[in-house]
């Protein structure tokens, strides 16, 4: 997998992706309104694979389906998410409609919910191509066959007259990333997309949408909790908690030197297989906090080993620590000289 | 499936067998023509008694009765009537059923209609104002007695609406057949009172459906794709919404064909609801009860049949085995 940075590489072109300042809130009668997002602002460059990591409830999914217009009623959106400078946010509802599995396609945690279960796999797919006058539903459905056939379903004929239930969870999970390329799209939103999956299936599907993804030349945003995902497929990663981007970096740099303590966390509390036996996990103390009664200062504080009197009080900034690499942390200069990670500190 | 249907209709004979052969033990236990006669007649000699035993087979077995009963009523004919002077069932019963289907038919068509419409729109505005007046409606129809809004609307269009305005537009009760309009003109108010209460049933239990699938993942995938609303509505929503509907819907017609007592009484409806209870049960006469529950035992069968098909044909997943 290329660890190459391409947003260097592009250069003065625009990024195909701009999203500024979000903020996703969701009312309800009698509590407080719930902050699932606070302020987040990212960008995604053409073709490149950005992860976004983060435990439930830490906004993630969220952010990415507020951009799509796939939120209820009751979620109050701010900011902007500029798709090549337009932006999504204050698009009417038919014309958002116009992007939607067409420049950005999203690919769904659940295969085994998320195809009708009483429309046949190419009947779907093809639906997603003719409901934007892309083709007719005769062209459309040879069209499925091909989408089928390039993610490596076997008997692509036979199986797009097949409804759901007559599909693997993993050879349906590929054909949901078949219908979400079928427009060519520029942005591809993956949600958790091996969540669902056997292990073993899981390393396929992730070879299947990375592959096609290059084939396509869209850009990947990679939602997902699973960090051995991330650091087989990411270009970049950025790690949302309590509803912030807490560190953003390339993925190695994001592995091999954490800065911020919550990314720090989570990569000693999961095992290695090049770790020492007696290597010992370390979990992160407590529980993240509620949306409902988000901690004033850092959303991290009350678990965190380097919490001081200021991290209750305000909410640090995300700051630049090294080139290419931010960290939302007051402790960032005493942070820099941590020794990077796996190298006899976890012992 | 045509092999299934096939195999459901034979399976349903023996249910059929064992149901009427149950009821006509029970009914021909408790119902002795020959006291019936002794009471009703008691000058009458022995060659009246003699007359009712040759009519009715009564110096047989009830399984010998049940026997020569089931091979006439396959031929058609459901023997004669014991409280109406000896007249053959079959005309009296077809012409009841008749008349059960005017009723019954049109309003199982608007209960679909409207049962589908009412959950779309309640569950698609979930607690807004019109959620709330559908399903205020919803608990007052299942809350409200058949009879008791059968006599409000009497009192309604016969009493209060002609007070104030000097009109009469509905007959209160009554099957009118001189012309087609009088004939709408007595069918409104019993079809009104059947659909309410049909309605209320079916209704909440749509809306539940509808909310159900209208928070399904694939309504949300369908929306990412850039479907329409109102595509998503009309195909996605109600595709997967109608399956468990179906059902319900079957078992409202079915049990409408069946006769409705409580409707045909208020309205003095000549149906099969007060065919059964007048002239069956209270006249104990067997010949008439039979042929009603026959018919019942038959619809109830048929419609569960067409739902189970039915069933079949919107959801793929469902094999007939």
């Amino acid at each position: 997998m290329s660890l190459s940075n391409p947003s260097s590489a592009a250069g003065a072109e625009a990024p195909l992706l701009e999203v500024e300042n979000m903020s996703v809130g969701f009312r309800a009668r009698g509590k407080p309104t719930a902050q699932a997002v606070r302020g987040v602002s990212y960008t995604v460059e053409r073709g490149e694979t950005l992860a976004i990591v983060g435990e439930s409830g830490s906004g993630k999914s969220v952010s990415a389906m507020a951009m799509l217009g796939l939120l209820p009623g009751s979620a109050e959106i701010t900011g902007q998410a500029r798709l090549e400078g337009i932006d999504l946010l204050a698009l009417k509802p038919k014309e958002l409609r116009s992007y939607r599995g067409r420049r950005i396609a999203m690919i769904f945690q659940d295969p085994m919910t998320a195809f009708h279960p009483a429309f046949t796999i190419g009947n779907q797919i093809a639906e997603t191509i003719t409901v934007h006058g892309l083709a007719d539903k005769k062209q459309a459905m040879v069209q499925a066959a091909d989408l089928l056939e390039m993610v490596g379903v076997p008997e692509p004929g036979v199986r797009v007259k097949q409804y759901p239930h007559e599909f693997s969870g993993g050879t349906r999970q590929r054909a949901m990333v078949a219908m979400a390329i079928a427009n060519k799209p520029d942005l591809l939103i993956a949600d958790e997309p091996t969540t669902a999956l056997d292990v073993t299936i899981q390393a396929q599907v992730m070879e299947v949408l990375a592959n096609i993804q290059k084939e396509v030349n869209a850009a990947l945003l990679l939602i997902t909790h699973d960090l051995g995902v991330v650091a087989s497929v990411a270009d970049r990663v950025q790690v949302m908690y309590g509803g912030r981007i807490v560190e953003r970096a390339d993925v190695r740099p994001l592995f091999r030197t954490p800065r911020n303590p919550y990314t720090r966390g989570l990569l000693t509390s999961l095992p290695r297989v090049d770790g020492a036996r007696d290597d010992r996990l370390i979990p992160i103390p407590g529980s993240p906090p509620s949306i409902l009664a988000m901690p004033p200062g850092c959303a991290f504080a009350p678990r965190c080993t380097f919490r001081t009197d200021v991290c209750d009080e305000r909410a640090a900034d995300l700051e630049m620590v090294v080139e290419g690499h931010e960290s939302r942390c007051h402790h960032n200069a005493d942070l820099a000289a941590w020794q990077p990670l796996h190298s006899g500190s976890g012992s | 499936m045509v092999a299934y249907a096939l195999r459901r209709l034979l399976g349903a004979i023996p249910v059929i067998l064992v149901a009427t052969f149950v009821m006509y033990a029970l009914v021909s236990s408790i119902n002795d023509p020959i006291a019936q006669l002794r009471q009703s007649c008691p000058q009458c000699d022995a060659s009246a008694y003699q007359r009712l035993n040759d009519l009715y087979n009564l110096d047989q077995p009830i399984p010998q009765r049940y026997a020569s009963w089931l091979g006439s009523a396959l031929t058609g004919d459901f023997g004669v009537s014991t409280s109406m002077g000896e007249q053959d069932v079959g005309p009296i019963f077809w012409e009841r059923a008749k008349n059960s289907a005017i009723l019954s038919i049109p309003a199982a068509l608007i209960v679909i209609v409207f049962s589908a419409a009412l959950s779309i729109y309640s569950a698609l505005r979930q607690y807004s104002l019109g959620d709330y007046a559908v399903t205020g409606f919803t608990y007052l129809g299942l809350a409200m007695p058949t009879f008791f809004f059968g006599l409000l609307l009497q009192v309604f269009w016969g009493i209060w609406f002609q007070d104030w305005t000097g009109l009469k537009p509905f007959w209160t009760g009554g099957l009118h057949t001189e012309s087609i309009g009088e004939l709408l003109s007595s069918v409104a108010l019993p079809i009104t009172t059947l659909v309410i209460i049909s309605l209320a049933a079916d209704t909440r239990f749509g809306r539940a459906a509808m909310l159900e699938t209208r928070n399904a993942d694939f309504i949300r995938t369908a929306r990412a794709k850039g479907v329409p609303e109102r595509t998503i509505v009309l195909k996605h929503l109600l595709r997967a919404a109608l399956i468990p509907m179906v059902t319900v819907w079957a078992i409202t017609f079915g049990t409408l064909l069946g006769g409705t007592l409580v409707t045909e009484t208020v309205f003095s409806w000549p149906g099969l609801g007060r065919l059964l209870i007048f002239n069956g049960v209270y006249d104990g006469d067997v010949n008439i009860m039979m042929a009603v529950i026959l018919f019942i035992g038959v619809i109830t069968v048929l419609f569960n049949l067409f739902a189970d098909l039915l069933y079949g044909w919107l959801d793929p997943r469902v094999r007939y085995g």
